[in-house]
């Protein structure tokens, strides 16, 4: 018996026959390579031991443990299973609903995607979707720079009257940013040229306002 | 007894900031990239809210959790073996290996991450078995019960995988 027959006839996951016990005793090679996989073992054991998620993740954490929980107390326990599975099997996930206590700012933004969940960055070719009933605008930016969708009046918008949804394409890489307003007095907020005036312009008229996380699309 | 024992549902979220780093470890063993670990790692979180009342054995919170870990990711296993792997998966796979001493040898530790990137290298099913055999110490009963793969299939399955891991070693010039 030769020491790669040996182990391809299975020296570490069959139990040792006394035939194979013996041959291991008279064979130093062979006991040599049994040593090897045996260290091998442990290797896989000690393996992503020392793995570290992505950077932010106890604060995604947190803030889906934290919805859950919310929606929990609410007495909706077997609707999050249930939306958990659905988002599961859709290759859903919700990225970020508002803030506690604050249920006018409530949007809750998901990306779909063809291929499964992602918690904070998705791939070219998912689908971004936005829904708030508490808002009366919603707008998507790329970079900060591109408005690539918006709600009401754009071609992404789905929804109309109290309830705003968008169904954005992440057509190219970048960061896409939700922001999420009612804009107080004054001429519309028509075409503002960037994220940052945008905002600007909503505090100017004192209007109300909520810029989600961004959203990594590569 | 740890501050997480108290029968509320907000203690999960202890729970999280306690052990979300080892639910996390625990995933990322089975699921070849972080983001995908990550998502099983929330979900995992999400479970263990809504099913809090069933839990019932006050010092055995990561056990529990574990367990809920390991269904959800060879849930998400399946789901994953229907499509083809990301481009960061692929990115992830071709890491070249580092860490090697002055002497050309790597330590214990290193050696366990080249292992890992040798495991992420694996077919789905196989990098399981082997996980689940080696990390978690199942037997062979246990772990068909677990995938419904027949006892004997699985040996073959470790066997071959174990062949694998050692052959993808010696290509990345890694002594052990």
């Amino acid at each position: 018996m030769t020491c790669d027959r040996f182990a391809q006839e299975g020296l570490s996951v069959y139990p040792v026959t006394p035939e194979r016990a013996a041959h291991l005793a008279s064979c130093a090679d062979c006991q040599a390579l049994a040593d090897r996989f045996q260290r091998l073992e442990r290797l896989i054991a000690k393996a992503h031991g020392d793995a570290q998620p992505p950077p932010g993740w106890e604060a995604r954490l947190e803030a889906v443990v934290t919805r859950g929980q919310r929606r929990s107390k609410s007495s909706r326990a077997a609707w999050v299973g249930a939306g958990v599975l659905a988002a599961a099997a859709l290759g859903v996930f919700v990225l970020r609903a508002g803030p506690e206590g604050e249920p006018k700012s409530s949007v809750t933004a998901l990306v779909e995607l063809p291929t499964g969940m992602r918690a904070a960055s998705a791939a070219v070719g998912g689908k971004y979707r936005i829904e708030t009933r508490a808002w009366k605008e919603a707008r998507v930016w790329l970079n900060g720079k591109t408005l690539v969708g918006r709600c009401p009046g754009g071609p992404a918008c789905e929804g109309s009257g109290p309830s705003l949804r968008l169904n954005v394409p992440l057509a190219v890489a970048g960061e896409y940013r939700v922001m999420v307003l009612k804009a107080g007095e004054g001429e519309p907020l028509d075409e503002p040229a960037t994220l940052d005036e945008d905002v600007r312009l909503v505090r100017q008229r004192h209007g109300q306002y909520e810029v989600l996380e961004p959203l990594s699309v590569y | 007894m740890n501050e997480a024992s108290n029968k509320q549902p907000g203690v999960v979220a202890l729970w999280a900031k306690q052990w979300g780093l080892d639910v996390y470890r625990y995933c990322r063993k089975l699921l070849t990239s972080d983001s995908e670990a990550e998502d099983a790692m929330q979900v995992v979180f999400l479970q263990a809210v809504q099913d809090f009342e069933q839990f019932r054995d006050p010092g055995s919170e990561l056990h529990w959790l574990l367990s809920i870990a390991r269904h959800r990711c060879l849930d998400r296993l399946k789901m994953l073996r229907r499509r083809p792997p990301s481009a960061e998966e692929e990115e992830g796979m071709d890491v070249p290996s580092d860490g090697r001493g002055a002497d050309g040898a790597l330590e214990d530790s290193e050696v366990a991450r080249e292992v890992a990137k040798c495991l992420d290298e694996l077919p789905a099913h196989t990098r399981t078995a082997i996980v689940l055999r080696y990390h978690e110490q199942l037997s062979y009963e246990s772990i068909e019960a677990l995938t419904g793969t027949k006892a004997g299939a699985l040996r073959v399955r470790v066997l071959r995988g174990l062949v694998q891991l050692k052959e993808c070693l010696e290509e990345r010039g890694v002594s052990w």
